[in-house]
């Protein structure tokens, strides 16, 4: 008779026993299963996370003594120009984006400009001199500038400057209206030198500047003007045109450290002149819950399989001594210590077989229950810091889709209640949000196997530590304690 | 020619007891030997030896006219040697059938019925049957098991005198019949009796009787 005959025979003929095994093993994998799938879930989550999120770091211009390019001349009207003779080129941008894991970036220069347009007057009074000055926004593609990707405005007529162009503006209809103009009209703009662009794009302003808000006319959504970099070169005549400012992407924000590091050690890239600011910390209060969750599931998986290599090996041992007379019996008819060795694995195998695969059940439902509620107790935790952090939901302006976590809540306590103009501020965008809220844990088939191989390793060892103190007697001496 | 042969062994427990001293003899198929003692003569343990359950400090014990250790104690169990114990040593969660079947090179319910067993009876629960019942499952498996060699340990000291001799009978036919060395210990000199060879253990050696 073979080995899994006879374990078969004693699994169907000791049904007591049998049972008892088997709600012994249905509890330890429902335990292993709930802790396995919510920790996959959290990783995954954390993946979802970061693609919700992404990261950002800047690099700006640095505007101060310790920039050997900075420039700074005095008209001796009391009016000051900060200017660089090295600004953030497109080598610089292009050597950054062959970082590995970088998605995007919105590079941008504003430099005043005096129109003959007639534009929007904000509603913060300012010198007459600056009544006619307006933003020439040089950006090196308009449809991946903040302005449109946080949908601000949309282009409604014509094209994106996609930096192949010259001389190109992209205005607001609001503005081109009030000034009868259309696509292909010129306008100039005037800086240190003027320049003739030619209106290759319409936009229409989808978020209108809060009523509320103290707003300059330059900083007036339709007044924007947006340009190519060669525009802003013939403004600037004689010196470099570049940008002052580039928010660089991250597909990953777990890789954030690693790009930073390897930004930083351009070596095409003079660092005297430019500053890396890199704030990863959204991501990191968004995934903090799940990183703990993690590390929670990781410590009691450990400790549930340790458990139950404890109490099984208990067990069995208990089990085992039942068993003497027939481990006796089977060494005197010559059956080697192996088969039956491998007879009382094969015993608890069977047995976990059924329990496992009926802890697919127990697992899904329990893991729904206990490792859901386990996650929304720590986002819950976790939003309420938020949400104790954020003083306004702009309903009405640019952000009626985002919430606006204010760093510094002291800094509004501080303003008149019709003044808005926020402090620091960082963007968490809704979809990040709704992807934590949304998460449900499920057991799959990964899971089930990586079960299996723990509960193959726990059984075996248990087994192995149970028969151990009999298997070490010969046969005589098994048989002598027989009798 | 001797299927067995016992060349000088000796036997001592860890507390310096000696209980096999310079034993020598041999078993030959076909005859059914008794071994006779007093209690604590080591007449279990010889038969132990024997059936590779232990092995001695001293001598060597040849099946075929090799040391049982060069083929392994494993496989001699296996395939020499066949135990009858007198607390029969049947595996409780099993049926006779079944019982028979661990080890058997033949098919089990006619070895059964052969002795005495009904269909019925074959298949229920060896812990239902009697004593009778059970040794008579007992010598079946070790005759199914289709070894040379069959070693029985008081193999009726737990049964009725009319039962005993039934299963002194039956040992004695499988020596006879089926050419099996059938080696028993006892203290029954009555199943002695029905043995063709006597040999008397006392003070750690073999003797005839």
């Amino acid at each position: 008779m073979g080995t899994i005959r006879r374990a078969y025979l004693y699994v169907t003929r000791k049904k007591g026993k049998s049972i008892l095994l088997f709600f012994i093993l249905l509890i330890m994998a429902t335990f292993v299963l709930v802790g396995l799938s919510t920790q996959k879930v959290s990783q995954e989550e954390q993946k979802n996370l970061r693609e919700a999120l992404g990261g950002e770091f800047h690099i700006t211009v640095e505007f101060s003594e310790s920039n050997p390019y900075f420039r700074k001349t005095n008209d001796g009207e009391g009016n000051v120009e900060l200017w660089t003779e090295l600004p953030i080129t497109q080598d610089v941008i292009d050597a950054v984006m062959s970082i590995d894991g970088m998605k995007s970036y919105d590079a941008e220069t504003k430099t005043f400009v005096s129109t003959t347009l007639d534009v929007f007057p904000g509603n913060v009074p300012m010198k007459a001199e600056f009544n006619n000055l307006l933003y020439a926004r040089t950006v090196a593609d308009t449809e991946n500038s903040s302005f449109f990707q946080s949908g601000i405005a949309k282009l409604i007529e014509g094209n994106h400057i996609t930096g192949n162009e010259s001389n190109a503006a992209v205005i607001s209809k609001d503005l081109a209206d009030a000034n009868n103009l259309g696509l292909g009209s010129f306008i100039t703009l005037r800086a240190d030198r003027a320049a003739d662009v030619k209106i290759i794009g319409i936009y229409e302003i989808l978020k209108p500047d809060s009523p509320l808000a103290n707003i300059v006319t330059y900083e007036k959504a339709e007044n924007q003007i947006f340009t190519d970099i060669n525009t802003l070169q013939n403004l600037l005549g004689n010196k470099q045109a570049g940008f002052d400012s580039v928010a660089f992407t991250v597909y990953d924000p777990a890789q954030f450290d690693r790009i930073i590091s390897e930004v930083n050690g351009l070596s095409s890239v003079d660092w005297r002149a430019f500053t890396v600011t890199a704030n990863n910390q959204t991501y990191l209060d968004a995934a903090a819950p799940l990183q703990k969750l993690q590390a929670l599931m990781s410590s009691v998986i450990w400790v549930i399989v340790l458990v139950s290599t404890a109490v099984l090996s208990l067990i069995l041992a208990l089990w085992g001594r039942s068993r003497i007379h027939e481990t006796g019996v089977f060494l005197s008819l010559g059956i080697g210590k192996a088969g039956i060795i491998g007879q009382y694995l094969a015993e608890v195998l069977m047995i976990a077989v059924i329990a496992f695969g009926c802890s697919y059940f127990t697992g899904s439902a329990v893991a729904g229950r206990i490792a859901d509620g386990l996650l929304q107790q720590d986002i819950s935790d976790n939003e309420g810091q938020i949400k104790n952090d954020v003083v306004f939901d702009v309903k009405e302006g640019y952000g009626d889709d985002i919430v606006v976590n204010i760093k510094d809540d002291s800094a509004l306590s501080d303003m008149p209640a019709d003044q808005g103009t926020a402090p620091e501020v960082e963007v968490l965008t809704d979809r990040a949000e709704a992807d934590t809220e949304q998460i449900s844990v499920t057991v799959d088939f990964y899971n089930m196997l990586k079960l299996c191989l723990i509960g193959i390793i726990v059984i075996s060892f248990s087994v192995g530590v149970s028969s151990l103190s009999v298997m070490r007697l010969n046969p005589r001496e098994i048989l002598s304690k027989m009798s | 020619m001797a299927v067995l042969e016992i060349k000088g062994i000796c036997y001592a427990y860890e507390k310096g007891r000696t209980v096999l001293q310079n034993v020598n003899t041999e078993f030959e198929a076909g005859k059914m030997y008794a071994i006779l003692g007093p209690s604590g003569s080591g007449k279990t343990t010889l038969l132990s030896l024997i059936g590779g359950l232990d092995t001695p400090q001293k001598g060597e014990i040849l099946f075929d006219g090799e040391n049982i250790t060069q083929c392994g104690l494993v496989a001699h169990r296996r395939n020499h040697v066949s135990l009858i114990f007198q607390s029969y040593n049947l595996i409780d969660y099993m049926t006779p059938i079944e019982n028979v079947a661990l080890t058997a090179k033949k098919d089990a319910l006619p070895m059964l019925l052969r002795l005495g067993l009904t269909a019925g009876e074959a298949k229920r629960n060896v812990m239902k049957l009697s004593g009778g019942q059970r040794q008579r499952v007992a010598i079946a498996r070790a005759l199914a098991s289709d070894t040379p060699v069959i070693l029985a340990d008081e193999p009726t000291g737990n049964l009725d005198e009319d039962t005993a001799g039934e299963i002194a009978g039956i040992l004695k036919e499988s020596a006879h019949e089926l050419d099996k060395c059938v080696i028993v210990v006892t203290h029954s000199n009555k199943l002695a009796e029905k043995a063709d060879v006597v040999l008397y253990l006392k003070r750690g050696s073999l003797h005839m009787a």
